[in-house]
């Protein structure tokens, strides 16, 4: 009889174990979704700003034609890449955004290198914009790295690696900053008139 | 993993210790009336002196003639124990505090003469509009609604107490005076005051400190009769020693709970402090905003001292010195940037951003 009750014990206790567990895995998979959503809503929004962008300066910028192609190329081809991709294209995502952000930045040193074009109004508020996408941009990968970190975390611990795949939990990638891309110093073309 | 997860872990269970002490301190403020009242009631039920029932009958003996709460003396048997002031005061405090929190946001911006900054503004307000955009990205939180506050001290504030109703409000002077990265770290500091929950607490526990101030200055004002018990048994003697201590921490409530309230507050600070380096991975432009801020040095005079705890640095000019000060609502800069410095040599994110 006694027997029978720690048996009955226990297995409550389990099963109460059980589900708080496959909730909390559910709940972290959930938050890494959305916060990968929002990286998702921040790319889109730095897709659509690169054409104004260059629409602006073209006028101004017509010595530094190359840059602008190399932004323009890098820009088509992240839209292309992250047209219909989830959390499972991490990597090639963050190797296309990554060459986007390196042309925007070679981009940004030209324009502060030419105190003129910086100080057409259009072109500083764009400049704004362009930190503004940036970080935003930056910020959201952030985010999602830490969701995405505690989310794998939660998966390895006990008692959650028992009920991991249950909740049909698998390590989420991680948004690697491409170390190369961000290395490349901006060449600015100092033959200007 | 990075020092401020623990910094900020630290930080959330001494808070909660605190509001845990406030909790109990308010109930003791109901319970410890009860008691006393229960014991001097319960001493109280003995038979009425023949000569005294006869000359008013069973009827008319009123309870105005006895200390409050006890019981009609020709009743024999022991009175059972009711809580009232318990649930009195207790309805108090929660019927304020939800008053107190369900009133609207903007009243205080109001107070402070706070235009709101639309998204397509330009200038700086557009920067400040933006770097409150990526702070609430950062901080995984919906996006507040930018307010400029027409003074020349930099400062910032936020308020907010549900999604939807948030509010992050910052000076002119703040945006003439920071760079952008400083500003980002203090718009950091606001979101973590919004995300931690640190308005609905300090407004909760405002709301606190005023009740206790309420229940001390009326009995205060109260006379006691009742002290002298001819009946001097057990009972009548527990009820008095309950009531002598009731009575005294009735009347030092109004400094004690404030006390603990700012000591919440101080608490809070730092923990917003370690929130807005976790956001923008830069402790570093958080440190030199506040050294800009604490050498404006002068007073936010927009700003009343009843939204002080909303805000970057404190709006009273006095509270902006290095000694930790008991009835300030922030630490001391110094320490705030000693603990800043710490959680910068402990991250081992690299930054980004910015």
């Amino acid at each position: 009889m006694t027997a029978a009750i720690v048996i009955g014990v226990i297995a409550v206790i389990a099963v109460f174990v059980a589900i708080s567990s496959y909730n909390s895995l559910i709940n972290l998979k959930e938050q890494t979704n959305n916060s990968w959503k929002q990286i998702d809503v921040q790319l889109k929004r730095r897709h659509d700003l690169i054409p104004n962008l260059v629409e602006a300066v073209r006028g101004a910028m017509q010595f530094e034609r190359e840059t602008l192609e190399a932004v323009i190329t890098a820009r088509n081809k992240a839209v292309s890449v992250c047209t219909g991709a989830g959390p499972g294209n991490v990597a090639e995502i963050a190797a296309a955004e990554g060459a986007l952000t390196a042309a925007l930045s070679r981009f940004s040193a030209i324009v502060e290198a030419y105190p003129d074009l910086k100080a057409t109004g259009n072109v500083a508020q764009f400049q704004e914009e362009l930190t503004s996408t940036e970080n935003r941009v930056g910020f959201a990968r952030q985010a999602y790295n830490d969701t995405a970190t505690s989310y794998n975390v939660a998966q390895q611990q006990f008692p959650n690696v028992l009920f991991a795949g249950m909740a049909k939990a698998a390590p989420a990638t991680l948004w690697e900053i491409s170390e190369q891309a961000d290395r490349e110093v901006p060449k600015v073309n100092l033959s200007f008139k | 993993m990075a020092t401020f997860f623990e910094l900020q872990e630290k930080n959330r269970s001494k808070t909660k210790w605190v509001v845990v002490l406030f909790v109990a301190f308010f109930l003791w403020l109901g319970l410890g009336l009860d008691l006393a009242l229960h014991y001097k009631a319960r001493a109280h039920t003995r038979p009425v002196p023949a000569e005294v029932y006869r000359e008013t009958g069973p009827g008319s003996y009123q309870e105005a003639q006895l200390p409050p709460g006890a019981i009609r003396p020709y009743q024999k048997k022991s009175p059972p124990f009711r809580p009232v002031f318990t649930v009195l005061i207790g309805l108090l405090g929660a019927g304020l505090a939800w008053w107190e929190l369900s009133s609207a946001a903007t009243t205080v911006l109001k107070a402070v003469r706070a235009t709101p900054v639309s998204e397509d503004t330009k200038g700086p307000g557009r920067v400040f509009h933006n770097v409150v955009e990526e702070m609430s990205i950062a901080a995984g939180m919906p996006m507040p609604s930018v307010w400029v506050i027409p003074d020349r001290d930099p400062n910032a504030m936020a308020v907010g107490l549900k999604p939807g109703d948030f509010h992050v409000a910052a000076t002119e002077g703040l945006l003439l005076s920071l760079t952008r990265e400083e500003l980002q770290a203090v718009v950091a500091h606001e979101i973590a005051h919004i995300k931690n929950q640190d308005v609905r607490l300090m407004t909760t526990l405002t709301v606190l400190v005023g009740i206790s101030a309420l229940i001390a200055e009326f009995v205060a004002r109260c006379r006691y009769h009742g002290g002298s018990d001819s009946s001097g048994d057990d009972d009548s003697r527990i009820g008095t020693i309950i009531f002598v201590i009731w009575l005294l921490t009735v009347l030092l409530a109004p400094l004690a709970t404030r006390i603990m309230a700012l000591m919440v507050s101080k608490e809070r600070e730092y923990l917003a402090d370690a929130s807005a380096a976790q956001f923008t991975r830069n402790p570093q432009a958080l440190i030199s905003a506040l050294e800009k801020i604490s050498g404006a040095a002068g007073a936010t005079h927009s700003i009343s001292q009843a939204s002080a705890h909303l805000c970057i640095a404190s709006p009273t000019a006095a509270d902006l010195s290095e000694e930790e000060g008991l009835f300030s609502t922030h630490p001391p800069m110094s320490q705030r940037i000693a603990r800043l410095r710490l959680i910068g040599r402990g991250m081992t994110v690299a930054p980004s951003g910015g």
